[in-house]
């Protein structure tokens, strides 16, 4: 595995970035409606509604 | 007693009440039971005690329809038959996969789970299991189940020196039946050829095919067209109704709460669907299996976020010189509607070294087979989310509808049907005993009789099956023949 210069630095804040994201990103995805409400499909992720809108939902 | 050819086993002046066609797993679990009850045997096995490429040749065949594997590869031809390669993972078709189920045709059996459970005990001797774990529900629309991962048994090694100190079992090697001879009430003989050449006629009060998933088919097309009927009388489902697992990598995910999931040893987790929720969506019997990651720490979240944002840890892979990937890759395997189509025939133009038609295998998954596959994941998804067990991604070419995939699994070589088990005369082969419809002394065994194939791995219940054949020929070969 090749090494960066200060890795684990590095890793942890992209580490921390990519935390951020996955919300994020899935808003700007289509979202499937299905049969149950709870439970929303985008993207081919099967997630709880609450998944992509926050506990509000 | 083991003989290698038919010469030296007529030399020998046994007698026996049963022909047993096959020393597979069927063949040989038949013979131990008929020996329990004090009932001579013989086994003809058509293979050596080894694999050789002569005796592999004879399966060559044609596939017609969807991918599938060589069917020269599929399956063996020697000494234990398909145990030989077999992956030694075991599972019982479950009750329900017994009942009728009224949004698919043709499904049920004339038996139940009941009729085999006093057969399993002995099953597991055989095979070498350990008791299963129960089923344990992990919503309302699944259960997490035991895949028992024995130490797969090789027939022809766990029973090599039983069959040769048995005084009541021949086996015989190096001889194949070419044909049965029948009258469309009995079966009279079984033409022989042994070691390459015709080997005259062998008769018996009661014979039990038990050749292979695909090879009993055959078997009996032949034996029924020489015959002009005379071996299937009502042949209107032979070698139709043939139906495999299709097995194929589906989706990826991450795990939340990796104890509930009871990891075995080989990082693997089984679910499989309510009979309830299969109902709902209309779909038939599947499994979803969770094969994990061997990640931790770190490297376990980096795959994980892998998993959540695949374009974004593209690039931090690229910067990063890492390979990442999803801590969990899922696999399913499902039930396929029992289709008249989906058969075993005789090839018009392709024949073996003996003359005898080569196979041309006709095999087409259909739409009900996609819905399962699309639905069931979907429902499966479903169920992981709620309970915070994990999140699933469903795989592009899996909600597309694309083609399916070449380069995966794609199936169990698991050969089920083409002689199925049903009172219906137009749509089975053999009754509730694994008896020839119309006939009163033909018996088959193995997952050729498999009327629906469930879920899960067959050998099991291909098994258990046999033993209560077994069984029932013990008793009924002392009495002599019934009526058919």
């Amino acid at each position: 595995m090749r090494q960066l210069p200060d890795s684990r630095l590095k890793r942890r804040t992209f580490l921390a970035a990519l935390l951020a994201i996955p919300a994020l990103a899935l808003l700007h995805r289509v979202i499937r409606p299905t049969a149950s409400a709870d439970i929303v499909e985008v993207d081919g992720w099967i997630l709880k509604r609450s998944d992509v809108e926050g506990d509000q939902a | 007693m083991i003989f290698n050819d038919a010469a030296e086993f007529r030399a020998s002046g046994f007698s026996p009440r049963v022909c047993i066609v096959g020393s597979g797993p069927a063949g040989i679990s038949v013979a131990l039971k008929l020996a329990a009850a004090r009932v001579p045997c013989v086994i003809l096995e058509a293979g050596a005690d080894e694999w050789t490429e002569e005796s592999q040749d004879t399966y060559r065949g044609e596939v017609v329809g969807d991918h599938y594997f060589d069917l020269d590869m599929t399956r063996l031809r020697y000494f234990g038959g398909s145990s030989n390669h077999w992956a030694g993972w075991c599972r019982v078709l479950d009750g329900h996969d017994f009942e009728p189920k009224p949004y698919v045709a043709h499904t049920g059996w004339p038996i139940g789970r009941g009729d085999i459970d006093p057969f399993l005990d002995e099953t597991r001797d055989v095979l070498g299991l350990a008791p299963f774990l129960p089923d344990r529900a992990v919503s309302d629309d699944f259960r997490w189940f035991e895949m028992q991962k024995s130490q797969p048994v090789r027939f022809r090694e766990k029973f090599a020196a039983p069959l040769a100190q048995s005084p009541l079992i021949a086996l015989v090697l190096n001889t194949q039946v070419d044909e049965l001879v029948g009258d469309g009430a009995a079966i009279s003989a079984a033409k022989l050829r042994s070691r390459g050449a015709p080997a005259g006629e062998l008769g018996a009060p009661f014979f039990v095919v038990a050749t292979g998933g695909l090879e009993n088919s055959r078997l009996l097309l032949w034996s029924n067209e020489r015959s002009n009927g005379g071996v299937v009388p009502h042949a209107a489902a032979l070698g139709r109704y043939w139906m495999e697992h299709p097995m194929f990598e589906v989706g990826t995910g991450f795990i939340e709460d990796a104890d509930a999931m009871a990891f075995d040893h080989e990082g693997d987790a089984f679910f499989t669907p309510t009979v309830e929720a299969m109902a709902a969506r209309e779909v038939l019997n599947f499994h979803v299996q969770i094969e994990s990651m061997p990640y931790r720490g770190v490297k376990k979240f980096i795959a994980d976020t892998a998993c959540l944002v695949p374009e974004t840890t593209e690039w931090v892979a690229d910067a990063l010189g890492l390979r990442l990937q999803c801590s969990a890759r899922l696999h399913m395997a499902w039930e396929q509607p029992p289709r008249e189509h989906n058969r075993v025939a005789l090839s018009a133009t392709e024949r073996d070294a003996a003359g005898i038609p080569r196979i041309e295998l006709h095999w087409k998954k259909d739409d009900l087979d996609r819905r399962t596959m699309l639905e069931g994941i979907r429902m499966f998804g479903a169920a992981f989310a709620r309970r915070d067990l994990g999140r699933v991604r469903i795989s592009d070419w899996v909600r597309d509808g694309g083609d399916w995939p070449e380069d995966m699994e794609i199936a169990g070589n698991h050969h089920m049907g083409g002689t199925r088990m049903g009172d219906d005369l137009s749509t089975s082969v053999v009754d509730g005993n694994c008896k020839v419809h119309g006939m009163a002394n033909l018996y088959v065994a193995g997952s050729s009789i498999f009327a629906t194939s469930g879920q899960c791995t067959p050998t099991t219940t291909i098994t258990a099956l046999a033993l209560r054949l077994g069984d029932h020929l013990g008793r009924v070969a002392t009495a002599g023949p019934v009526k058919a």
